[in-house]
């Protein structure tokens, strides 16, 4: 219900009480846009995350296409990133099960090269699932 | 303080100390404020996540514990990876560990001591193998052997068939969970009889399962109870994602031969507690003249199973779940129903090499299809 006792000229807006609101409302949207909507879509992941065996995880922006050059246990795993996606296009293991999985799109996805220890995982900064099963 | 309730108390102190701004002004400005970060999200940061990828039971585990104490989550993370490291060993069928001794020793006809941890493995294998009309049988190890999928991770080994008539004799000596006993001797430790010399014990389908339940008490009894821990794909969670549950995608399992289909097919929220098990005919395989040899044998047959192309089971406990989504995946499309019942199982998604999806109803309540695909629900 509103208030009776509010006369019009109390609820006018002068031009700088009109500029804090617009401005208050775009740093808001700001906010939003920064901190909580992006990369909530499947397939929009950021970062690869690359572990071998029980080192420190290393981060790669998903941005730069580039051809990445793991060492792994027993040898060389060549990774892709490609418009925001990753694969291994070669890995030192005989079933390539690996470089048959193909391409990595979705946030929390993963795949591995066992017998070399190394796995790839994608990530993003607010994805919409904490666990992917298969 | 989370980042979001600092962000509402600093937008509080700019227009509550802003002389500019008219009363009224202020106390809409703040609402508005309030109002949208509060719609931004549910996802409350008011603790600490530890995260850890190991590379350990001949898979890869992902352990995320949410705790404030860093000291204790490392320190549970820690010993959950030399535990999975040790029951690897322990229940490895084909090595030198504890299991591998018993499956020398039954073939030569002698009487093996159990350790307490393979005792739990049986006695439940029993359990699951009778409630399953044997679809779940960890006694078929020799011809899990045949197959060579004991070598999957052996990179110097050329796959081939198996010979037929092998895989006859195999299935014409049968053997059975129900062929094993477990007696005390006198020194008080329990000894396996088996009636069967073809047994040998292949927990393959159960051990993932049985493994996380004991990391699962394991971080309880460290006072962890906010925690998920992914074997490979198989899961289950404790307690919640700070404010809401944990939320997990399930793949498409058209995905790894179809990229340009949807690679999320659903998701579901899981509770306090909650596992959520597939298995697939995609997981771990062998080409062999352009055909795909998959996994999971059928017992009757000796064979691959076909006509399921995935399994995926919700449930308390990851054992129950691991050998469950195995024994549902060879019952297949018909007969799925029927063992889900005799196995105390209400919530399971089946999809068949058509890409039929069958919904179970308590499946059906619980999870969100992200799919065209129109479910088919099967009442147990």
């Amino acid at each position: 219900m509103i208030n009776s006792d509010i006369s019009t000229s109390q609820i006018r807006l002068n031009l700088t009480d009109g500029l804090i609101i617009l401005l208050a409302g775009l740093s808001t949207l700001w906010l939003y846009v920064t901190f909580w909507s992006f990369n909530t879509e499947i397939g929009n992941a950021e970062i690869l995350v690359v572990q071998v065996a029980d080192k420190q995880a290393q981060e790669y922006s998903l941005r730069k296409d580039q051809i990445i050059d793991i060492k792994g246990s027993l040898g060389s795993s060549l990774i892709e990133i490609k418009q925001g996606k990753a694969r291994f296009i070669h890995s030192q293991c005989r079933n390539q099960f690996c470089v048959f999985h193909g391409w990595l799109t979705t946030a929390e996805e993963t795949t591995a090269c066992l017998p070399n220890q190394v796995s790839i995982q994608l990530k993003s900064g607010s994805s919409q699932y904490d666990a992917l099963n298969y | 303080m989370s980042l979001k309730i600092r962000f509402k108390v600093i937008a509080a102190e700019i227009i509550v100390k802003s002389t500019t701004l008219k009363h009224h002004t202020k106390y809409f400005l703040f609402l508005l404020i309030i109002a949208i970060l509060n719609g931004c999200g549910s996802d409350s940061k008011d603790y600490t996540q530890h995260k850890k990828q190991l590379f350990t039971f001949g898979t890869l585990v992902d352990i995320s514990i949410l705790d404030n104490n860093s000291q204790r989550a490392n320190q549970a993370i820690d010993s959950i990876s030399s535990e999975f490291d040790r029951l690897h060993t322990l229940w490895h069928p084909w090595n030198d560990g504890a299991l591998g001794k018993i499956n020398q020793k039954v073939s030569t006809h002698s009487a093996p001591v159990i350790p307490p941890s393979i005792i739990k493995l049986i006695e439940k294998s029993k359990e699951f193998s009778t409630q399953s009309d044997g679809l779940f049988n960890p006694a078929i190890g020799q011809l899990i052997k045949l197959w060579q999928f004991d070598q999957l991770d052996n990179e110097e080994h050329i796959f081939q068939l198996p010979p037929t008539d092998s895989i006859q004799l195999l299935l014409q000596k049968n053997p059975q969970m129900s062929d094993i006993q477990l007696s005390l001797n006198n020194d008080n430790d329990y000894i396996l009889h088996s009636s069967n010399p073809s047994i040998a014990l292949d927990f393959g389908a159960f051990a993932k399962g049985a493994a996380i339940e004991l990391m699962m008490t394991n971080l309880k009894n460290q006072k962890i109870y906010n925690a998920l821990i992914n074997a490979g794909g198989d899961l289950k969670v404790l307690g919640s994602k700070g404010d809401r549950p944990w939320r997990i995608g399930i793949k498409n399992p058209d995905y790894l031969l179809n990229k340009s289909s949807q690679p999320i097919l659903a998701a579901v929220d899981l509770n306090n507690e909650e596992s959520l098990f597939t298995s697939g005919n995609y997981e771990r395989f062998f080409e062999y003249q352009g055909h795909h040899y998959h996994h999971i044998i059928d017992p009757r047959t000796g064979y691959p199973t076909s006509g399921t192309r995935s399994v995926t089971v919700l449930t308390k406990d990851a054992g129950l779940a691991d050998a469950a989504s195995t024994a549902l995946f060879i019952a297949g499309p018909e007969n799925w129903p029927r063992i889900a019942r005799k196995m105390g199982i209400d919530s399971v998604m089946l999809i068949d090499e058509d890409n039929r999806i069958y919904l179970s109803p308590a499946m059906a309540e619980r999870i969100e299809l992200l799919t065209d695909t129109q479910p088919i629900i099967i009442k147990l």
